[in-house]
């Protein structure tokens, strides 16, 4: 009885607290709501993309994938070159996803055959090989564009003839996705007006009355996300999906039952990869400006710590963690610093506690998960005895 | 590619006539494609080939489709020159406006950029005299192609020439 | 025998060898010194050895590389900053000691002669206490999450670092030359040692040489600190607490079964590594001159990491030659790369290559020994 609450706290104790932080926060840091959905649907369609390409690897029992950092880089591979010959528009964000794609698959089927080299230690390998394949980004990026691989916009180069700068402006393709169907919600009549979007033409309007102030919708992003969670779904249920299952629950019982385990993990870990290419692309997209040296890192240390903060945990993640998630780490995202400034009277403070939960979270996230897990092997173990005192 | 363009000259005369738009067209080939292979792959005979089969046609279709988004998403600079050239004197003002938006107003000796995307964009120059009266107004499609950045030289523009448009100064 | 040698030694390490030995042969031809070369590495050999050494007791009691090891440099930075907080303080109780047992020398001895000395000596007495306790914290928490242990403790360090961060802000030092000038409150983000432990190390017994030939520069203390701690190391190994604790991670179910304390001997090797993460961090700033707050010690842990690994130390066994192999080879590397490299190609690539050189040498360890894993 008392394990069972115990389980049930531990299960839902991150969301609960940032529940209880974001509540106290919320009105410490005196925004409106209309500014606070605003923002939440902005960081929705921004980063649940990118948070829903961690879900697979879950699901085939490889933890988190810290490797995910390799798609985002091939992704801004791909924006680097559109950005290069200058294709704007839609166009070139399938383009930067046409010319990631193969990049991603490359390196998740290497990330993959790593893994299987490091099996149970899978995460602290993905988090390293994260590392090691930055230096050879940073490499391809700094030292050989401009030189072997031809970049010649001298907006993207340095002053010294080769590497990237390392901020380069995405304007081109700045909020295409989200700016696609214009969408706004407005709580009094002509509130719209006050945005000069797609050339002031025509938009889709939505009055509510209870509103304050106007919202805009990126509908677009949102609706692709929404495509991408029922393809989850549906994978979830085709013959890979379960196969990916099986081998989460043990990998012995599907060796044994015929699923190829090696080939089913690196495709998870491909597949994984690839979304995150595209997501990383989506998330640029709504950004604007591209971090040459730094954009993947927090991509992947933000999307793991929103994604735990969410419920999930090492073995079991939903896509109801990942809006849960989203929208509790970045409500605490925009609330800490001013909530930190009115209280303590610095900012910088709120800047450095949400760098603290992030990491923070990650690390309870793991150390409850591994703590469950021995404590359910320990319990394994002593019904085992038992059954042998008994025969 | 000589036979190719060929190919493409032919196919854009047809779907012109007919009024039908390259996208729309670029779709039903695809879906044509695909119908074929779905035909296909009914028939026993070819089933062991279609593994490959289709995953070049895939493949290529990729390629194919990166080609055409090269094409159709390609910004362009569009460098508007007012200066004497090749025996043409410069204009007193022009207002030039590219695909109907806002016009910038040249004065002789000008130059100004515009921005375009894809690979051709509709002109429109409005001469105008020194009383700032409307002479004349030219409307031209230009094609760009694949090219990065052109320049148009107005005064050719507007004395009639047809090589009116000269490689980027940069 | 040639083909064991490289079996035994793996070929990344023998293929950074190689490309050491050859940075030290074109050195010359590029216009770069091998004496400034060598004494360079050596500095960095003895700033880094400490933090390196820190690695062998969780290697051996079976937790894995400890990634973790940026709390046992916050225990050193705080040890770091008491000591120069609290510097007057500390040497005016000592030369009280002195006139309380008129022992009149004894005075001059701590205010004047030794001040530097003892400035360092009370910068790791005080940074020792704190990480025993973070240490004993941190290997309870390890202890119940065995088979995770490196992950978690990578993120440990991590949020330990950022939590420090605001720590640093709040904490209530006083001292002129740590606080920000403007707010009077608040750590800086680099502190100088200077005028209280700079080079107390270094510079004690250098050889120094700088003739029109020969620039040579031996560290001699900061090595001679480096050999007692590591022959400190060797002896607590070899003692009966240091082979139960080799036994715990070589074979828990057996070590259990002869009657060693499982957890206790981790929770130990985790403190042991976190007093030396500590130490190492103090030898590093007298020698570099500055204590780097904040986001500094974020990363510190890869490079020690690496280091031991190149030395031909594996996920779950490591012992002194590999620390001091490791140790030179990557610090030897990282000297090495910037100066010939870079005055061949003009550009610097030090740290693509250090990026490069130490992720994937830890990567290559954490996939070689898949079957003595657990």
């Amino acid at each position: 009885m008392i394990r069972k609450l115990f389980d049930i706290i531990a299960n839902n104790a991150v969301p609960a607290v940032f529940i209880i932080i974001s509540a106290f926060a919320i009105p410490l840091s005196g925004y409106s709501a209309s500014y606070l959905i605003q923002e939440m649907l902005t960081r929705i369609g921004r980063n649940s993309f990118l948070i829903l390409s961690l879900l697979i690897p879950i699901m085939a029992g490889m933890g988190l994938n810290f490797g995910m950092v390799l798609g985002a880089m091939a992704g801004q591979i791909g924006l680097l070159f559109i950005c290069d010959w200058g294709i704007v528009g839609i166009p070139g964000m399938v383009l930067a996803c046409l010319i990631g794609t193969p990049i991603a698959i490359v390196l998740g089927i290497f990330c993959g055959h790593v893994l299987n080299r490091a099996k149970g230690r899978e995460m602290v390998t993905s988090y390293i090989l994260g590392f090691f394949i930055n230096g050879v980004y940073q490499m391809v990026v700094l030292y050989l564009m401009g030189w072997i691989i031809p970049i010649t916009n001298p907006a993207l180069l340095l002053s010294r003839g080769y590497g990237v700068r390392n901020a380069v402006s995405l304007l081109g393709i700045r909020g295409v996705l989200d700016n696609l169907i214009p969408t706004i919600i407005t709580g009094t009549q002509g509130a719209g007006q006050f945005f000069n979007i797609n050339g002031g033409k025509s938009f889709i309007l939505v009055q509510l009355p209870f509103l304050e102030g106007a919202i805009r919708i990126p509908l677009a992003t949102l609706i692709v996300i929404g495509l991408f969670c029922i393809f989850i779904m549906w994978f979830r249920k085709t013959k890979l999906g379960q196969d990916m299952r099986a081998i989460g629950q043990s990998q012995a019982v599907a060796d044994s039952a015929g699923i190829p385990v090696n080939r089913t993990r690196i495709i998870a870990i491909v597949i994984s990869t690839v979304l995150a290419c595209y997501g990383q692309i989506i998330y640029l997209q709504n950004m604007g400006t591209l971090n040459t040296y730094n954009s993947h890192d927090q991509a992947g240390m933000f999307s793991i710590a929103a994604l735990l903060i969410g419920g999930a945990s090492v073995s079991r993640a939903t896509i109801a963690n990942v809006f849960a998630g989203v929208i509790l780490f970045h409500l605490m995202f925009i609330v800490a610093p001013v909530a930190g400034k009115n209280l303590i009277g610095d900012a910088q403070i709120g800047e450095y506690f949400r760098v603290f939960v992030s990491y923070g979270i990650i690390a309870i996230a793991l150390v409850l998960h591994a703590w469950r897990r021995n404590r359910e092997r320990e319990a394994a173990r002593r019904s085992l005895r038992g059954n042998k005192g008994g025969e | 590619m000589e036979i190719l363009n060929e190919y493409w000259e032919i196919a854009r005369t047809f779907l012109d006539t007919w009024g039908v738009s390259y996208e729309l067209a670029g779709v039903i080939v695809l879906l044509a494609v695909w119908l074929l292979l779905y035909i296909l792959r009914g028939l026993r005979f070819f089933r062991f080939l279609m593994r490959w089969y289709q995953r070049i046609i895939v493949v290529a279709g990729l390629i194919a489709l990166g080609f055409w988004l090269f094409y159709v998403g390609r910004e362009h600079q569009i460098f508007l020159d007012n200066k004497a050239l090749n025996d043409y004197k410069p204009l007193e003002q022009v207002n030039v406006s590219i695909n109907g938006g806002e016009p910038e107003e040249l004065m002789a000796r000008d130059r100004g950029m515009k921005k375009s995307v894809g690979p051709e964009f509709e002109l429109k120059a409005e001469i105008l005299d020194e009383k700032g009266e409307v002479v004349n107004t030219i409307t031209r499609t230009v094609k760009i192609g694949c090219s990065k950045d052109i320049m148009i030289s107005l005064p050719m523009l507007a004395g009639g020439a047809e090589d009116f448009v000269l490689p980027s100064p940069r | 025998m040639i083909s064991r040698f490289i079996q035994n030694a793996g070929w990344p390490r023998i293929i950074i060898a190689l490309f050491l030995l050859g940075l030290f042969i074109a050195a010359p031809f590029v216009g770069v010194r091998v004496d400034t070369s060598l004494s360079n590495t050596l500095v960095r050999f003895g700033m880094n050895g400490v933090m390196v050494l820190a690695m062998i007791p969780m290697v051996q009691a079976g937790c894995g590389l400890n990634f973790g090891l940026p709390l046992g440099i916050i225990a050193g930075l705080l040890g770091a900053t008491l000591s120069i907080e609290w510097n007057t303080e500390i040497l005016a109780w000592l030369s009280g000691l002195g006139t309380q047992y008129k022992i009149s020398w004894l005075n001059e001895i701590f205010v004047t002669t030794w001040r530097e000395p003892l400035g360092f000596a009370s910068a790791i007495i005080i940074a020792i206490p704190i990480a025993a306790i973070l240490g004993w914290f941190y290997g309870k928490l390890l202890n119940r999450v065995k088979g995770d242990e490196m992950m978690i403790a990578t993120y440990v360090g991590f949020s330990s670092v950022s939590f420090m961060c605001i720590a640093w802000l709040l904490l209530p030092y006083k001292h002129p030359t740590m606080v920000w000038g403007y707010a009077g409150k608040g750590l800086r983000t680099t502190i100088s040692v200077e005028g209280y432990w700079l080079h107390v190390l270094s510079d004690s017994l250098a050889l120094n040489i700088q003739t029109e030939d020969i620039h040579l520069y031996i560290p001699t203390g900061m090595l001679i600190f480096f050999a007692v701690m590591a022959i400190l190391v060797w002896i607590f190994m070899r003692t009966k607490t240091g082979t139960a604790m080799t036994a715990v991670g070589s074979n828990p179910e057996f070590a259990r079964a002869s009657g060693v304390n499982v957890d206790r001997m981790r929770t130990i090797s985790v403190m042991m590594s976190t007093v030396l993460g500590a130490v190492g961090i103090i030898v590093y700033e007298q020698s570099f001159g500055f204590i780097q707050l904040y986001m500094g010690p974020f990363y510190m842990a890869l490079p020690a990491v690496a280091s031991i690994l190149l030395g031909g130390a594996s996920v779950n066994k490591a012992g002194i030659l590999n620390v001091i192999v490791g140790t030179f080879l990557f610090q030897g590397i990282l000297t090495m790369t910037p100066s010939v490299i870079n005055s061949y190609l003009q550009t610097d690539m030090s740290e693509v290559i250090r990026l490069i050189v130490s992720n994937g040498m830890i990567l290559y360890a954490l996939t070689r020994k898949v079957r003595a894993g657990r």
